[in-house]
């Protein structure tokens, strides 16, 4: 096979009407004001990746499900029980239909950007998964085209959205910890293998070329593919990138840090991958400093559990006053008694409480407000774990500027701010 | 960074390639987490490990490679910046293996300036080096770059123009920004 993606990009919202036979469907935004939703229509949407994490978010009425594994989309497919899917390998044919009103997006991490950028191209409202993108420039794509197409974005980090991750916010943001210096993630290592990445076949299931997409051409190898993609700088970054987006939205969260334009510095260092052709490291140590106000946050893994409140993966956020450990941060969460049993004082902190990722996305969509894990905060979070990755292949210190989006001093770490894509890819 | 060492103790060439070759895996790790030390000098070297038959050499000195190229890009030191150009350079156009190859072109594209434009742009017409060196053209922001990929797409297969053609208008609209 070519290296090279044959589908012209003509072919997006262009072509469909004479490649595919489609249904003729009012859709449900025409019926409300123009751009939103009637609080009590239907929003119709459609699945765009169904593999692992993908299949929990079919709903029983999807409209429509694409995937590049058939057999992904076969699974995925007895999920709808009211009405007959409309299936596809490409997800512009979705984009394509008027019937649709809004996407979930659960690819392989290097296709979430160019996904939503071209979903809210089509007037798609988008739940993408995390991590919210793979490098920083898309992430600033996605946040530009949330708002020229004003769309609802929510990045489905979904502890924005626990009740326990609410409660050790607003225990945090009141001050019970005094002053925050300094947050310590603990997580376990990345996943590693003793298969060296020889070229095999491609299922007749599976169309490579569409899963690689805008990243560069590479053999197949089943390793490489599906769920083992995070273990992979090109595709997933590794687990700081995969977790470490949940884990670092937590942080931000309760450390009122979503807004941060200041500068920050990143340090990092690993254990290389030595067996096996997995490319992130075996092992990671980062360090964030910010400044005004000065606080340090660090990510080990392996990193050593608190043994005051255990768990697989979590942080402790360490104040002048008192500390308190959070563990997860995706669905499941927990946290100590002291902060659980918290309510906050008359004339304190209160934090939106969202009524579920989903609800809250959807509640956005009718209501025009922005969602609990907006895109751009999602981009200020994943932004982070991005520098982490970058710390690490560079083997050096770098600064950051949140307000400029872009390093400082270093002409190097500059150009990994956009990774150019495979034709006929194109983020705008 | 590793912490420089006592001259007497800084690994050699041919020290590294000894731990390379090493089947202790934390001596690997420990001469991947070193390769800077020894620096640009060791490319060639490293590459011969690469080609060879044992893979988890190979991955080591890949990792190697990767580290002495982005250390000799740091700040501050562009003699050694031009040094490692002109090695990765080398491996562009030599007989070694495409796996090699293509692991060079790619950290041209980090390390590389005005004097990575004419290697890279020599694999273009490469059907199976062609498209890992446009990626990398596009992302060194040099002019330079420009001129090569207009050059490049007179004579590209009609195949390849596309992707020259996206090179070209994604640095266009990048330049506008």
């Amino acid at each position: 096979m070519s290296n090279e993606q044959r589908v012209s990009r003509r072919a997006f919202m262009g072509r469909a009407a004479s490649a595919i036979a489609l249904p003729t469907v009012i859709p449900s935004s025409v019926l409300a004001r123009q751009g939103r939703q009637g609080a009590n229509d239907r929003i119709v949407t459609a699945n765009i990746g169904v593999g692992g994490m993908g299949t929990n978010h079919v709903a029983a009425d999807a409209a429509a499900i694409c995937d590049v594994d058939d057999n992904h989309l076969a699974n995925a497919a007895k999920r709808v029980t009211k009405g007959t899917p409309f299936l596809t390998k490409d997800y512009r044919h979705i984009l394509d239909r008027k019937d649709i009103d809004a996407v979930i997006i659960a690819t392989p991490d290097h296709w979430h950007a160019l996904m939503t950028v071209h979903a809210c191209q089509a007037g798609k409202h988008v739940m993408s998964e995390k991590p919210t993108c793979k490098t920083l420039g898309e992430g600033r794509a996605m946040v530009d085209a949330a708002r020229r197409y004003k769309r609802v974005v929510q990045i489905h980090a979904q502890g924005r959205s626990n009740p326990v991750a609410h409660k050790a916010c607003e225990f945090v943001r009141n001050g019970n910890l005094g002053r925050v210096r300094r947050v310590e993630i603990w997580h376990p290592v990345n996943f590693t293998t003793d298969n060296w990445g020889a070229p095999e076949p491609v299922p007749p299931t599976l169309d490579w070329n569409m899963w690689l997409g805008p990243a560069r051409w590479a053999e197949y190898n089943p390793r490489r593919c599906h769920f083992n993609f995070r273990w992979f700088m090109d595709y997933g970054g590794g687990f700081i990138r995969d977790r470490g987006n949940h884990a670092l939205s937590i942080v931000s969260w309760l450390m009122n840090h979503d807004d941060y334009k200041g500068l920050v510095t990143c340090e990092a260092t690993g254990t290389p991958m030595l067996t096996g052709f997995y490319d992130v490291p075996a092992t990671m140590e980062v360090t964030w400093h910010f400044q005004d106000p000065d606080w340090t946050l660090t990510w080990s893994q392996p990193g050593r559990p608190n043994p005051r409140f255990p768990g697989e993966w979590g942080a402790t956020y360490y104040g002048d006053r008192d500390s308190l450990v959070v563990l997860g941060g995706d669905g499941g969460c927990d946290t100590e008694e002291k902060a659980k049993r918290y309510e906050p004082p008359s004339g304190g902190v209160r934090v939106f409480k969202s009524p579920g990722h989903r609800e809250n996305w959807l509640d956005c969509i009718r209501t025009g407000q922005r969602p609990v894990m907006d895109v751009e905060i999602g981009y200020h979070v994943i932004t982070l774990c991005i520098l982490g990755n970058i710390a690490y292949t560079l083997g050096r210190k770098v600064t950051y500027d949140f307000a400029r989006e872009r390093f400082v001093g270093d002409e190097e770490a500059n150009r990994f701010i956009h990774e150019p894509y495979r034709a006929p890819w194109r983020l705008a | 960074m590793p912490t420089p060492m006592p001259a007497i103790l800084e690994p050699t060439v041919q020290t590294l390639l000894a731990d390379i070759r090493n089947g202790d895996p934390s001596i690997r790790a420990r001469a991947v987490d070193q390769a800077p030390l020894v620096g640009v000098r060791a490319i060639g070297a490293l590459a011969e490990v690469y080609s060879g038959g044992d893979p988890a050499a190979a991955k080591a000195a890949h990792e190697a490679l990767r580290r002495i190229a982005h250390h000799a890009a740091r700040p501050g030191a562009p003699a050694e910046r031009r040094a490692a150009t002109k090695e990765l350079a080398a491996l562009v156009g030599s007989r070694r293996p495409n796996a090699l190859r293509v692991d060079a072109i790619y950290l041209l594209g980090f390390v590389g300036g005005t004097d990575a434009v004419a290697a890279l742009a020599a694999q273009l017409s490469d059907p199976t080096l062609r498209d890992h060196a446009r990626l990398a053209l596009e992302r060194i922001p040099d002019r330079a770059v420009d001129s090569a990929l207009a050059k490049a797409l007179q004579t590209a297969h009609p195949d390849f123009r596309p992707a020259i053609e996206q090179s070209l208008a994604v640095r266009r609209s990048r330049g506008r920004r």
